[in-house]
């Protein structure tokens, strides 16, 4: 506005003084016969007050609308037309945005332009006041927004049930044994777990038995395997890359096992939180502490990116701001993504403050290394943990060992070179020879001299090469010649010689590998004046003929050329090379984690604005800070000094127990994993167009519960279990509340993927419940390639028993049991699975070996017991189901079982298996009541 | 609801819907396909639309990896005239150093194919493509291309999802969410060996959109012909009987459930086991080429071992397009990208798809269905005028041609032009933007109104960007 104002005050002074009536006047009438009219034409429509549009903030229907300008500042600068944007914009230089979007102005009307802006850019239209007042974020009234309001606080003797006031009875005792065991491991309680939590549920109390058997759940290492899927949907982890070249990530899994681990050593949220964002630059006590720290910052790191990406600049602001956006989702519930090219629309988030934000992650170690020698190709760095003494001590005595055999090989292959040069004789490359045809240069083979060798091609010939000696005197010479060797080489190479006695012809087998230094092929001894003359023609050549170098030695030279020493150096040289290839291979691992670090080159430090969020748009800086809206009491400055990215300033900043979001999202998230439905419902959306809170007390009772326990997450799981509200009876939504927002019962909720795929296993048996570090060992570099190629195993994990979340995640091949299921895709944060009903679950259902595979199973252990087919049935009730089959569904079993052994000829195993498939497949199994 | 979808489903598709879920006992599996699937058939009342469609449905074929305009249809004399000197304006930023001399121009590289005019449009046509020149009158190129991303990866996302970098819905998700699917007993996206890599899902994902408006995908590009299937469409060790038998008993015990629960969640599941069934008595039928005659099978070119697999996909997306899928994709693997060996290279590319698309496009019109569907080919980006080595180009995304044929496209017609080396788009430029504009335009959607609701905006496919190409509208 400043800017504009000043200009103004010059603009009129130089129209009333300087230019002349006259001149004043041609300009006027060019305006008006040559401007104006391409402006009503070509710009009014989406530039003018009329058509209610200024895109890029700009009017182009009054003088003061282009003075003012859009997001890029004033659109024209009179007299300058080479920094009138307009302009630039019209001829399409590439600096702007390329104006009009769907026509090209003629090069007569931009020359036009070009003029007027040079003359001054006479504008005599007064416009209507369309100058645009810049439209700023107000904080202060966005402060007032309930979720960036402080939370309240409630007296000690509170409740949940308080708040809620349940109004449904207690679920039943089988409903609350199967819903307690599939939401705390997502496992079903065996034959005999379910027959204790009857007896003390009956014996004692119902909440005798809910809190035993939560305690004991929540001290299972399948509670921390059930719950860390959760973030990890959060976290959009995955083991390989996706975007456009989808690498495998190697060390992702020790993200995933540090957030199973996080929940079951019940680590605080804050301090979760923190490790993930700064755990590399905290303090630490011991090397443990110290690796833990440093593999949870792979949270920044297991992001899909896009790493061909030629624009680096963009490439790392892109990644910048994919991490920025998945902070904000995740731990605030803010979309803080939106204000990347302007501010935010519903929002109060400034593009400022966005940019503030970003610089942080922007002055971040994520991608930044080339990787396959390609400039365009961007990698990671694996970051090196911390090793024990021990572990220390072998891998420096390693390191002394293959230092001391790269130099001794250094040493021997430095003389091996010193008495080859004696013996060198005359040597002429393939440059210095005169040639006929396309030859085609070539490094594929390496044994040749100079920089490259020359190779034909079939069909394109004739070829010719014509090598000429001087020699230093004349006499009797072996002849050699240097052509690679090997496969695929013409059979039958002619070479000519012009010797002292006339010519020879020689055919030679280019496929056989040269015997002298690996180099050369002695072709005979000739006796030569001053000059030797070497002819190669693929005349009679069947594959490729190679033409690299020929050698001259003097016969007299030959025994002094092979001191004896030679031939033993280059066995000494391939022994030591095997050796050391050995210790290599059997080197003690470096254990190294997918971590964040902050970064050291000039990325490090704030940023400008981008405006519309193009990389080179660049705007004002926006020194590195946070969000203003959710600033709260207690705040400091942000305080990041030059060296450092401020990571650890935003986690201490977001970990406050004084922000309004942190706690309130997370509690949140917990809700909706124990009821299927959040208090915000949009999980991930605290903001504008999120939901507001069906119950605003409750979830600020919770927060600062959450806050004041120390950010225990086990403790918030149990205090809402041992609610009345958790365990009343699930019902179908009334139609007063057909969301259920008010909690006046239990959801009937689709079992999440991993808690069908689990269960499956676990009841036939078959689950391994063994602990998984990599699971994508086999695959290479890339997960999946470019051209589509892909491992066998991402087709085959249908034969996987391990627990779902040990499941390898590679983007774009997630194993269908889970994907189908709504396993989100792991590009997005995803808080609030999406519930899908589709044909192709029951497909995999009916039809996936997996299923059939596990119904087998299942029926084996029935079958043995040579039991009447009710009591198998009821058995089968039990395992799957976790209830009594009654009379009813005992008599529909033995129907089916029996007809399919008799009508259908089934054995007793088969028709058992078909209906445990059945059982697995049935609403009832799909659903936790 | 989160979802603000713009149509409402017809009445008459619901009121039949509810009558045909009466479950498996009445019928036998299969004629209760055929008459499911015939009902289909039938259903006139497709949801609303913002105008009237001229497009029933697409098939989008995607040639991965780059093909070159100025050596297919896009002839520039000027390159014979230049071969070998130096460009004589800047060539695009950030290509491959080595192409680069010192003024970044690059060298200007011939063609090595013949150009001819064909048909009475006069379309110009490369050699390379014999057997789509003789179509020449059923195409509409757009000779103007341009798009976002020099590297594969965000080109291929461009075209696909119209955004280069961001995770958003692919165009065949965009329309299944618009227009739902013809046919209650398939999906209505398709996607037959989509590209694995270079985004790989995302490429028919859908991302916020609902999960079931992503593509069905058979194979992946990849993928042997005998691999090209739907996931677990049948159960290879369970007879047909034993499965009705099956079923049977499972919706008995699942109806027991709903009784007691009168949930609709339930009931949804219910639904879906049944038309799963219904799925499994038709996929199988439309995937099975082996009852088309012997010379469809040759007109697609699947007796020589060159066009056998693309022929097959071509086949595959014509019949899944008569049973009334709407948004079909077949793509080649990823193989046009040749910044070395063009000539053998394209040669061996187009040769595996131009007999199979010549023949779709037969076919399409002796079966009269050319004229309510809309072939879209395209590739992710062109290529260099100048050489990259001796006998290569690189990639270009700043112009590049495509073509459409079929419903409400103008035929024998050329939209745009390139500058006079085939370099950047000029005269009536097209960006990817405007392509999918007008992919919907044609549907009867207004892109611009076609939106959905996601972390608190609404998005389209076109983001802000955007204007349909009116000039090659029939």
């Amino acid at each position: 506005m400043c800017r504009f104002a000043a200009f103004f005050v010059v603009l009129t002074t130089c129209s009333s003084t300087v230019y002349a009536k006259p001149d004043q006047a041609a300009k006027l009438g060019f305006f008006e016969s040559k401007i104006r009219p391409v402006l009503v034409k070509q710009c009014y429509r989406c530039h003018s007050v009329e058509s209610c549009k200024s895109k890029g903030g700009l009017h182009l229907d009054s003088r003061a609308g282009w003075q003012t300008g859009g997001d890029s500042g004033p659109a024209i600068v009179p007299g300058k037309p080479e920094e009138s944007f307009v302009l630039l914009a019209i001829n399409r230089s590439g600096e702007m945005s390329e104006m009009p979007p769907t026509s090209h102005l003629s090069s007569r009307v931009i020359s036009d332009f070009e003029k007027w802006i040079t003359d001054g850019a006479v504008d005599p239209r007064e416009g209507t006041a369309s100058v645009r007042e810049k439209e700023t974020v107000n904080i202060e009234e966005g402060r007032k927004f309930w979720s960036f309001q402080p939370r309240q606080t409630f007296p000690e003797d509170q409740s949940i049930d308080g708040f809620i006031d349940p109004k449904t009875p207690r679920a039943a005792a089988d409903q609350l044994v199967r819903r307690l065991f599939l939401d705390l491991i997502g496992l079903p309680p065996t034959l005999t777990e379910r027959q204790e939590f009857l007896r003390l549920y009956h014996e004692q109390s119902p909440d005798e038995a809910v809190n035993t058997f939560t305690n004991d759940l929540l001290s299972r290492k399948e509670f921390g395997e059930k719950w860390a899927r959760h973030w990890l949907d959060i976290a959009r982890y995955a083991d390989s890359n996706g975007g456009d070249f989808n690498l495998t990530f190697q060390e992702a899994w020790r993200y995933r096992n540090y957030v199973i681990d996080a929940f079951n050593r019940d680590l605080p949220y804050d301090q979760f939180l923190r490790e993930q964002l700064a755990g590399d630059l905290m303090p630490s006590d011991t090397i443990e502490q110290r690796n833990r720290q440093l593999i949870a910052t792979g949270f920044l790191m297991v992001a899909p990116k896009m790493l061909t990406e030629r624009n680096k600049a963009k490439m790392h602001l892109d990644i910048a701001d994919e991490q920025l956006d998945t902070i904000g989702r995740a731990v605030m519930g803010l979309t803080l993504g939106c204000a990347r090219c302007h501010d935010h629309k519903f929002d109060p988030i400034p593009t400022s403050d966005y940019y503030a934000m970003v610089g942080i992650l922007h002055s971040t170690r994520t991608a930044d290394r080339v990787l396959m020698n390609n400039v365009n190709v961007t990698g990671w760095t694996d970051t090196d943990l911390e090793v024990d003494e021990e572990t220390q001590k072998l891998i420096a005595a390693h390191q002394v060992k293959v230092a001391i055999y790269e130099k001794e090989l250094k040493q021997k292959k430095q003389r091996t070179k010193n008495t080859e040069k004696v013996s060198a004789g005359v040597v002429v490359d393939n440059t210095e020879a005169e040639r006929t045809g396309p030859w085609r240069k070539s490094t594929y083979r390496p044994n040749h001299v100079g920089d490259h060798y020359l190779a034909t091609d079939k069909g394109k010939g004739p070829y010719s090469i014509k090598w000429t000696a001087k020699l230093p005197k004349p006499g009797k010479y072996e002849l050699r010649a240097s052509f690679g060797g090997g496969s695929g080489l013409a059979q039958t190479a002619s070479y000519e010689v012009k010797h002292a006695d006339g010519e020879t012809k020689l055919i030679i087998d280019q496929t056989t590998q040269p015997t002298i230094d690996g180099l050369w092929f002695p072709l005979g001894q000739f006796t030569f004046s001053a000059f030797a003359e070497v002819l190669l023609t693929d005349k009679q050549s069947g594959g490729a003929v190679i033409a690299d170098a020929i050698q001259l030695v003097h016969v007299d030279d030959l025994k002094k050329e092979q001191p004896p020493q030679v031939a033993s150096l280059s066995a000494e040289i391939k022994k030591l090379e095997q050796a050391l290839k050995m210790l290599m291979a059997n080197s003690p691992k470096l254990p190294r984690a997918m971590a964040a670090q902050d970064i050291t080159n000039k990325r490090l430090g704030d940023l400008h604005i981008r405006i519309r969020g193009e990389a080179e748009n660049l705007g004002r800086n926006a020194p590195r800070g946070f969000l203003q809206v959710a600033s709260y009491a207690g705040l400091e400055q942000a305080n990041i000094s030059a060296e450092e990215s401020g990571r650890l300033q935003l986690a201490n900043w977001l970990t406050h127990p004084n922000h309004p979001l942190t706690a309130r999202v997370m509690v949140n998230r917990i809700w909706q994993q124990l009821f299927g439905r959040g208090i915000v419902v949009t999980s991930d959306n605290f903001g504008l167009r999120g939901a507001r809170p069906s119950n605003p007390e409750l979830l600020d009772f919770l927060a600062d519960k959450f806050v004041k326990n120390q950010w225990s997450m086990k403790q918030l799981i149990r205090e809402i279990i041992h609610s009345q509200t958790y365990q009343q009876a699930a019902q179908t939504a009334s139609e007063k509340d057909p969301d259920n927002s008010l909690f006046k019962h239990q959801n009937r909720r689709p079992a999440p993927a991993e808690t069908l795929r689990d269960s499956i296993l676990a009841i036939a048996g078959e689950l391994d419940r063994e602990s998984r570090n990599s699971v994508v060992g086999p695959l290479g570099m890339y997960a999946i390639e470019t051209s589509g190629k892909r491992h066998a195993s991402l087709s085959q994990t249908d034969s996987l028993r391990q627990r779902s979340i040990y499941m390898p995640i590679v983007r774009g091949a997630v194993p269908p049991s889970l994907a189908l299921f709504n396993l989100p895709n792991p590009d997005l944060v995803t808080g609030t699975r999406a519930v899908t009903t589709v044909p192709a679950q029951a497909l995999f259902m009916m039809n996936s070996p997996f299923v059939r595979k596990m119904a087998e199973s299942v029926s084996a252990q029935v079958t043995q017991e040579a039991q009447p087919i009710e009591d198998v049935v009821q058995s089968l009730y039990q395992r799957i189901l976790i209830r009594e089959a009654d009379t009813g569904d005992i008599a529909l079993g033995k129907e089916y079982i029996t007809q399919l052994m008799n009508e259908n000829s089934k054995s007793r195993l088969e028709a058992i298996a078909s209906f445990v498939q059945i059982l697995f497949s049935s609403t009832e199994f799909r659903f936790i009541e | 609801m989160k979802e603000c979808h713009q149509f409402t489903p017809s009445v008459t598709r619901r009121q039949w819907l509810e009558t045909a879920g009466c479950g498996f006992g009445a019928l036998a599996f299969q004629a209760f396909a055929q008459q499911i699937s015939s009902a289909a058939d039938s259903l006139d009342g497709l949801p609303q639309t913002h105008h009237a469609p001229k497009a029933k449905r697409v098939i989008f074929l995607f040639m991965h990896g780059g093909v070159s305009q100025v050596d297919s249809f896009d002839p520039k004399p000027m390159l014979k005239q230049y071969n070998g000197k130096e460009l004589p304006f800047k060539g695009l930023d950030s290509l491959d150093i080595e192409l680069k001399d010192k003024a970044g121009n690059g060298r200007v590289l011939d063609t090595t194919w013949k150009f001819q005019q064909h048909g009475e449009s006069g379309a110009w046509i490369s050699d390379l493509w014999p057997h789509l020149a003789k179509h020449a009158d059923d195409l509409c190129f757009i000779k103007s291309m341009h798009t976002r991303g020099t590297s594969h990866g965000q080109a291929v996302a461009m075209i696909h999802t119209g955004s280069d970098n961001l995770l958003r819905p692919s165009v065949g998700a965009w329309v299944s969410y618009g227009l739902g699917t013809e046919n209650q007993n398939l999906p209505a996206f398709v996607s037959v060996t989509p590209p694995a890599g270079h985004g790989g899902a995302r490429n028919y994902g859908s991302s916020f959109l609902p999960a079931h408006h992503q593509a069905t995908t058979l194979g992946h590009s990849g993928s042997k012909t005998g691999d090209v299937t739907i996931q677990y469409l049948q159960n290879p060790s369970a007879r047909q009987d034993d499965q009705q038998r099956q079923l049977e008993m499972l919706n008995r015990i699942n109806q027991k459930h709903f009784a007691k629960t009168q949930d609709s969640q339930v009931d949804g599941v219910i639904r879906s086991y049944e038309m799963a069934a219904r799925m499994q008595g038709i996929a199988p039928e439309v995937i099975d080429i082996s009852k088309e005659s012997k010379s469809i099978q040759e007109l697609y070119g699947m007796n020589r071992k060159e066009t056998t697999d693309f022929g097959h996909r071509c086949l595959l997306a014509r019949r899944f397009c008569e049973a009334g899928v709407r948004y079909v994709q077949v793509s080649t693997p990823y193989v046009w990208d040749q910044h070395g060996g063009l000539v053998k290279g394209h040669t061996k590319n187009a040769l595996a798809v131009d007999q199979p698309i010549s023949a779709l496009l037969t076919d399409l019109k002796q079966r009269g269905m050319l004229d309510d569907t809309l072939i879209v080919w395209g590739t992710e980006f062109g290529r260099t005028p100048v050489a990259q080595g001796k006998d290569g180009r690189d990639h270009n995304p700043a112009g590049f041609t495509v073509w459409l044929s079929g419903a409400g496209v103008k035929p024998g017609y050329s939209h745009g032009a390139t500058d006079d080396f085939g370099y950047y788009a000029q005269e009536n430029k097209v960006h990817m933007h405007d392509l999918h504009a007008t992919i919907l335009h044609l549907l009867g959607i207004n892109h611009k109104k076609l939106t959905y609701r996601y972390a608190g905006r609404d998005f389209r496919l076109t983001d802000v960007y955007g204007e349909v190409v009116k000039d090659i509208l029939a």
